[in-house]
């Protein structure tokens, strides 16, 4: 538990850095595809900045409304994006010490975490757009799909260290981590990440198909909001699957707090490459693999991890 | 500061950021545009929602043909069980198999109302 | 370098500036916009027409200010300076109260319109009769009224808008209806017209529909109005040129059958929602199309080539997410007249989206072995289809579409890929000289 009060100001500077980090990561696999490999360090440098220069682009650009439009809604589901990922971020530890470490830390993130459904499905309806409205609906129908395997990843690591506080799961993988002897849940928890920040094969809610659906009538800050929304999301995903099942902060030779920046970037990277491996996976496809495969298979996970627990 | 006066110090933190970006989005676009401009954009009727060009015919607030309406009531009765498996979760360890037999027998009954769903086709719908 | 969002926008009859035009924005690395709303420019490929259509105006108005509009009259212009010819928006129909002069945008033209109505003179040597457009007749010459259409009200041509699939006279004004529904339930019926702005999406093409949820009921597709057809279409121009007993090779003719193919592919992987495979068949496309005699496809090119039709072809994913959506059987195909992908995927399997996609990259695959060929493409060899490739496709859309989500009915759309300004001239014989490609449109040239 850190005694620290500045590091509830330091977590947010830290996780917009990390989500302009991972952008800009991002950005240079997008434009390797697009334009071909970086001629020389000034391109590599000039792509890998893209985001930020979109950002400060969207800064500039003044409001604009659309027909009917229930405004308010819309900027409370944009503002929801950023402020879900922040405050579910207030449980992660870096190295030993998080924000925040309530003995119901796992419960705080996925309840934080599912504001995301209300934040999307708000800015999709705001406008009164059909495509957005669409988008809005897309991202319900991926919840359905995903919350659950995820949930029950999510309780599995809990089940592991017999706790819900985040410190006394990363404690609990001092020896062995939890990714080690509970794979299924680390890999469905993976795919959850994705889900949650409906990035990769996820982003049907913001689909290319619909415009960018829930988001293709933000403009301005409004849309700098809700898509850096999006990558702090898709940062703390990422992040919190370190202390849940890549020992947190454990690790031979480097201290606690480089260990989770290592570990947190390998997650992140991998999650950023998946989505430029795969097309967008259409919900009512996934919904019933989602249902069918994922679930039982978690359920099953937490089912081997509970008898280990019994009989340790 | 406890740990949940922490939380709402980050809440303020983050509406503060959140309030901060769109001053700073009104000044900058002022600086690029020109008052007059952003003010003029500001007081400009509202557009119509991009569909690729053609207006639409009626509003797109309406009654939204749901159809994973019936995954959602599934996904009720499971989400209701995750309220149980979150306390279930501190406890096994000291109740024993009796804990995981019960609660794995109530997941298995759950289970089976899923299988029954989607092989009603609950699950697919396009 | 500043960065800007583009939205690009084809007119029919504009494939060649469009090409030019994202070859252009790839080499300045601006991003191409899904919406208005995330764009700050709008290039509309090909002259703007004159009265300026709703769906022009409206697409104008929705981008944020600073908006900027750019035409490009020729592919050269996208070269000489994307922002060299930006464009004021004439003669806004008075039945778009968003355009009222009062709310026009200001404009960033130093000089309005001047160069490009002269340059629309070259570039409207397509004013013939287009088959999909009988129903917009009369459009009237834009050169005749060119310069008094500042503050005109009414103009007798915006009757022809006016019957927009009965949308434009009552804006948003009600609430959506009620109506029976594919699952027999009665649910909100919401009309509307998708296109053409619509990123990845066939130039021109109008689509209307009656959406329940993002269910599509009923779907009728058309083509923009004010847009004269086209009797140039970009992807058979060899054949065309042959037909008319111009000097071809058929190494020309394979390679702009293969960037036909690998045009389609970018869009259908693009609506996909895999941004990366979309970009690189794009780049392909484009190097092959810049190869000539004289300077031939770069063997990296071809490498790449084969490896992204292989990546395709092996995507487990891809084949899960297509298989089984929009089967367009040999029975209809027959009953239509359909010929060209999607006759060959409905032969040779069920004719759903993944059999056409299979189906271009095996044409993809087979055209890169002609791509040196010198040998001359006979005229008579093209095998030119007897009505416009694209007409039964666009007739095929109602029944394909009615029941299909949103997201299925865009891989629906995308894997047809009807081109709007292939209204071919049917010559009068086909044979084939047997290594001869067949144009874009049609069969097979392997077999």
């Amino acid at each position: 538990m850190a005694d620290a009060w500045w590091s509830v100001l330091a977590l947010p500077v830290m996780l917009v850095v990390a989500a302009c980090v991972a952008a800009g990561f991002d950005a240079l696999l997008g434009a390797s595809a697009a334009y071909g490999p970086a001629g020389s360090v000034r391109v590599w440098g000039t792509r890998a900045a893209t985001p930020l220069r979109e950002a400060r682009r969207l800064l500039g650009q003044p409001a604009r409304r659309t027909k009917a439009a229930d405004t308010a809604l819309v900027r409370v589901g944009t503002a929801l994006l950023p402020t879900a990922a922040l405050l579910a971020g207030a449980v992660l530890p870096l190295g030993f010490t998080a924000v925040s470490d309530p003995g119901v830390g796992i419960v705080w993130f996925n309840a934080m975490e599912a504001l995301a459904w209300a934040a999307v499905w708000l800015t999709g309806w705001g406008p009164n757009a059909a495509l957005s409205m669409i988008g809005g609906y897309r991202f319900l129908a991926l919840g359905l799909a995903y919350e659950l395997p995820h949930m029950f990843a999510l309780t599995t690591a809990g089940l592991g260290a017999g706790s819900l506080r985040v410190g006394e799961v990363v404690a609990a993988q001092e020896g062995l981590w939890f990714a080690v002897w509970m794979p299924v849940a680390f890999a469905v928890y993976l795919l959850s990440a994705l889900a949650m920040a409906f990035w990769g094969p996820f982003d049907q809610p913001v689909g290319a198909d619909a415009a960018q659906g829930a988001a293709a009538e933000l403009s301005g800050v409004d849309r700098l909001v809700f898509f850096g929304g999006r990558w702090l999301l898709l940062v703390v995903a990422a992040a919190f699957s370190v202390p849940l099942f890549l020992g947190g902060g454990h690790g031979p030779l480097l201290p606690a707090w480089a260990w989770t920046v290592v570990k947190t970037a390998a997650v992140l990277a991998l999650l950023i490459g998946v989505r430029r491996a795969l097309p967008t996976l259409r919900l009512d496809r996934f919904m019933g693999l989602a249902w069918m495969v994922l679930l039982p298979l978690v359920l099953l996970q937490a089912l081997a991890v509970s008898v280990v627990v019994v009989l340790r | 500061m406890n740990e949940w006066e922490r939380m709402l110090a980050l809440l303020g933190v983050g509406v503060a950021a959140l309030v901060v970006l769109h001053g700073a989005g009104a000044l900058l676009s002022r600086r690029r545009l020109g008052t007059a401009e952003v003010r003029g954009a500001e007081h400009a009727p509202p557009v119509g929602p991009f569909t690729g060009g053609a207006p639409p015919a009626a509003h797109a607030f309406s009654r939204f043909h749901v159809r994973w309406y019936a995954v959602a009531m599934i996904f009720l009765a499971f989400d209701m069980e995750m309220l149980f498996m979150y306390p279930w979760v501190r406890v096994v360890a000291e109740t024993g198999t009796t804990a995981v037999v019960e609660m794995f027998l109530f997941l298995g009954i759950l289970f089976a109302g899923v299988t029954y769903a989607w092989r009603e086709g609950a699950l697919r719908w396009s | 370098m500043e960065l800007r969002t583009v939205l690009l926008v084809a007119q029919p009859g504009t494939t060649e500036i469009r090409l030019a035009a994202e070859r252009e924005l790839r080499r300045r690395a601006w991003p191409l916009a899904p919406s208005p709303a995330a764009a700050d420019l709008l290039i509309l490929c090909g002259p703007p027409p004159i009265p300026t259509p709703p769906w022009l105006a409206t697409l104008h108005t929705q981008l944020p200010p600073p908006r900027t509009l750019v035409a490009l009259h020729t592919p050269d212009q996208a070269a000489t300076g994307l922002l060299a010819h930006p464009v004021h928006l004439e003669g806004q129909g008075a039945e778009h109260p968003a355009q009222r002069p009062a709310q026009r945008p200001a404009e960033h033209a130093e000089d309005e319109g001047h160069s490009e109505h002269a340059a629309h003179e070259e570039h409207r040597e397509h004013e013939g009769p287009h088959s999909e457009h009988g129903e917009h007749g009369g459009h009237e010459d834009p050169h005749s009224e060119h310069g008094g259409h500042g503050q005109h009200g009414g103009h007798g041509d915006h009757g022809n808008h006016g019957d927009h699939g009965g949308h434009a006279g009552h804006h948003m004004e009600g609430m959506a209806e009620r109506g029976d529904d594919r699952d027999g339930l009665r649910l909100d019926r919401w009309e509307l017209a998708y296109g053409p702005g619509l990123a990845d999406w066939p130039a021109g093409l109008v689509l209307r529909v009656v959406m329940q949820g993002d269910v599509v009921q009923e779907a009728v597709a058309g083509s923009v109005d004010g847009v004269p057809g086209s009797g140039a279409a970009y992807w058979h121009e060899p054949w065309l040129r042959a037909a008319r007993g111009a000097e071809v090779t058929c190494g020309e003719a394979a390679r702009r059958r293969c960037g036909a193919r690998l045009d389609s592919l970018g869009r259908l992987l693009a609506v996909a929602g895999w941004a990366d495979q979309a970009a690189r068949a794009r780049r392909l496309r484009d190097a092959v199309l810049a190869a000539t005699a004289s300077r031939p496809v770069d063997p990296t090119v071809l490498g790449a080539l084969s490896a992204l039709t292989r990546r395709v072809r092996r995507s487990r994913t891809l084949r899960w997410l297509t298989r089984g959506l929009g089967q367009l059987p040999a029975a209809r195909v027959r009953a239509l007249g359909v010929s060209g992908p999607a006759m060959v995927a409905a032969s040779e399997g069920a004719g759903d989206v993944y059999d056409r996609i299979r189906v271009w990259l095996d044409e993809t695959d087979g055209s890169t072995a002609l791509f040196t060929d010198t040998g001359p493409l006979p005229p008579d060899s093209a095998a030119l289809p007897q009505h416009p490739p694209s007409a039964p496709l666009l007739a095929a859309l109602p029944e394909m579409l009615a029941g299909a989500e949103f997201a299925c009915a865009r891989l629906v759309l995308a894997s047809l890929d009807p081109d709007l300004d292939d209204a071919v001239p049917a010559p009068a014989h086909a044979h084939g000289h047997p290594h001869a490609p067949a144009p874009a449109g049609s069969g097979p040239s392997h077999g």
